[in-house]
């Protein structure tokens, strides 16, 4: 694959990153604006890792109640 | 452990004013100097509130004229984080969304200490809100490290861990959701107790987590955060996390720790979850050594990983964070500082579901610290991962990452302190953690007293 190929679909991972990331603030009601979108984005990014932990090891709990 | 900062200890303090060697006007006139000539290259305070604290202090030299003894803190300058609500004075948080606020009321600590006849020598700067910092964009400029100005001092209790570094005051009041009160203590290179949650009242602090705020003190020596905490450990009906131990605390003087101890040692956290500097393992190593000659037992321990203690947290954290600063963020984005904006919006994209999901988990950590504590008295860990950070390394534009390990005790209620262990080749403060059983507070106080002993 050549270099300009990947550079291609990193800029295309990059859009579909971007897209859902626009997608939830809209949901949220939120705005960022556009210098700031890829800050917010690695954030968001962040919180979906660390909700999903959150989901596994909840559900893996032994703890009643 | 020698302080190059620092007065003497309000213990020392408290027996001159009785003896009448010294008055409170004498210290509170010294404290107000010394923050005129040095805060404004430290810049710790956000208000000195000099006529007060002037007045506060002839009244308690007039009270000791008359024979009122209030106890240890009667006449004795202290300063709190610009979060807790003081009657008639303004108290801004560092943010604009909070211009010119004057509470008509004051915080349960502010009232505590106004009945033991303390001091308030004035407000202290903060990142925004509690939040993340340092942001160059607000009201009050960064607090600076009194060690070396060059460098951060950690947050959120910025002014709190500078003002007693720097020997404005013995004892400061912050708070501490995430690690905030430790976090200034470790890098400022004085100590920083984040108690058992609910011993002190937070009804008139800004909240920022309702489920994992605490009132936090950080204090010169371990005992002068015991003087304070005697003071402020009281029930409150208002704040529905307020408890009390079932024995008293806080009562009388401490010793350092005597007779047996079982230390519970959490290494992962810091080698392998999370990478300590080399230099803060070696003293934290030096300090295991010590306390294992002079008889403790020591043992490594396995707690869930640091992550899940992480990620556990901020859902809780942020979650809460956002659901009571939504409507704001919304309306008046614009007076927000673009770092608490950055850092509060992913509390947005966390789902009800989610913040249940934390809050079972939650209890799992928390029946884990628990079994842990079961068999060991004390746990012993990183606070801090690395030396303060310079300014000039900060990234311009984004939030800066601080490593320290707040999360745990925050999470679970059990007490932490911050241990002031030594220093950086380049001569910053570095600390580490002592964990302890709920209500164990006073024990925390005594292991740091022992180790002070044995350095």
């Amino acid at each position: 694959m050549s270099g300009n190929e990947n550079n291609l679909i990193g800029s295309r991972v990059e859009d579909a990153r971007r897209v859902r990331f626009l997608n939830a603030l809209k949901i949220a009601g939120l705005t960022v604006s556009e210098g700031k979108l890829a800050l917010y984005a690695d954030d968001y990014d962040r919180i979906l890792a660390e909700i999903g932990l959150v989901r596994k090891l909840a559900a893996q709990s032994k703890t009643p109640g | 452990m020698a302080y190059e900062f620092g007065g003497e200890p309000i213990s020392v303090t408290a027996r001159r004013l009785r003896e009448g060697s010294l008055t409170s006007v004498k210290i509170t006139r010294e404290a107000i100097m010394k923050i005129e000539r040095e805060d404004r290259s430290i810049k710790s305070f956000a208000l000195v509130t000099k006529e007060r604290a002037l007045a506060d202090a002839h009244a308690a030299d007039a009270a000791f004229r008359a024979g009122h003894d209030k106890g240890i803190m009667h006449g004795i300058p202290y300063a709190i984080k610009d979060v807790f609500d003081t009657r008639g004075i303004r108290t801004e948080a560092n943010s604009r969304a909070f211009a010119n606020r004057v509470p008509s009321t004051d915080a349960a600590v502010v009232e505590r200490l106004n009945e033991a006849g303390a001091v308030l020598l004035g407000k202290l700067s903060c990142y925004e809100c509690s939040t993340i910092g340092p942001d160059p964009t607000l009201p009050c400029e960064p607090v600076r490290n009194p060690w070396n100005t060059d460098y951060v001092t950690g947050g959120s209790s910025s002014g709190s861990g500078a003002a007693v570094a720097a020997g404005f005051v013995a004892v400061a009041i912050g708070s501490d959701t995430a690690g905030s009160v430790r976090g200034p203590a470790g890098y400022c290179g004085v100590f920083g107790l984040k108690p058992t949650s609910g011993l002190i009242s937070r009804r008139g602090l800004m909240p920022l987590s309702h489920t994992m705020d605490h009132v936090g003190v950080i204090g010169a020596t371990p005992h002068d955060i015991a003087a304070m905490m005697g003071v402020l450990v009281e029930h409150d009906s208002v704040d529905r996390a307020s408890r009390l131990p079932s024995k008293s605390i806080f009562d009388k003087p401490l010793a350092p720790w005597a007779g047996p101890i079982r230390v519970g040692v959490p290494r992962h956290h810091f080698t392998v979850d999370r990478q300590a500097g080399a230099e803060i393992q070696g003293l934290i190593d030096r300090s295991l050594n010590t306390l294992a000659d002079a008889g403790a037992h020591i043992e490594e321990i396995t707690l869930p990983s640091y992550e899940a203690f992480e990620a556990c947290g901020r859902v809780i954290m942020l979650s809460e964070a956002f659901s009571l600063y939504e409507d704001r963020l919304r309306a008046e984005p614009h007076l927000f500082g673009p770092h608490m904006h950055q850092w509060i919006t992913p509390g947005a994209f966390i789902t009800e579901s989610d913040y249940l999901s934390a809050l079972r988990l939650r209890k799992t950590l928390t029946e884990e610290m628990d079994r842990v504590l079961l068999r060991h008295d004390v746990i012993m860990t990183a606070s801090i991962l690395t030396p303060a950070p310079k300014f000039s390394d900060l990234p311009p534009d984004r939030i800066p990452t601080i490593d320290m390990q707040g999360f745990p005790a925050t999470l679970t209620g059990h007490p932490a302190l911050a241990v002031p262990i030594g220093f950086s080749s380049e001569k910053l403060p570095l600390s580490m953690q002592l964990l302890g059983r709920r209500m164990d507070d006073e024990r925390l106080i005594q292991v740091a007293l022992w180790l002070q002993v044995l350095i």
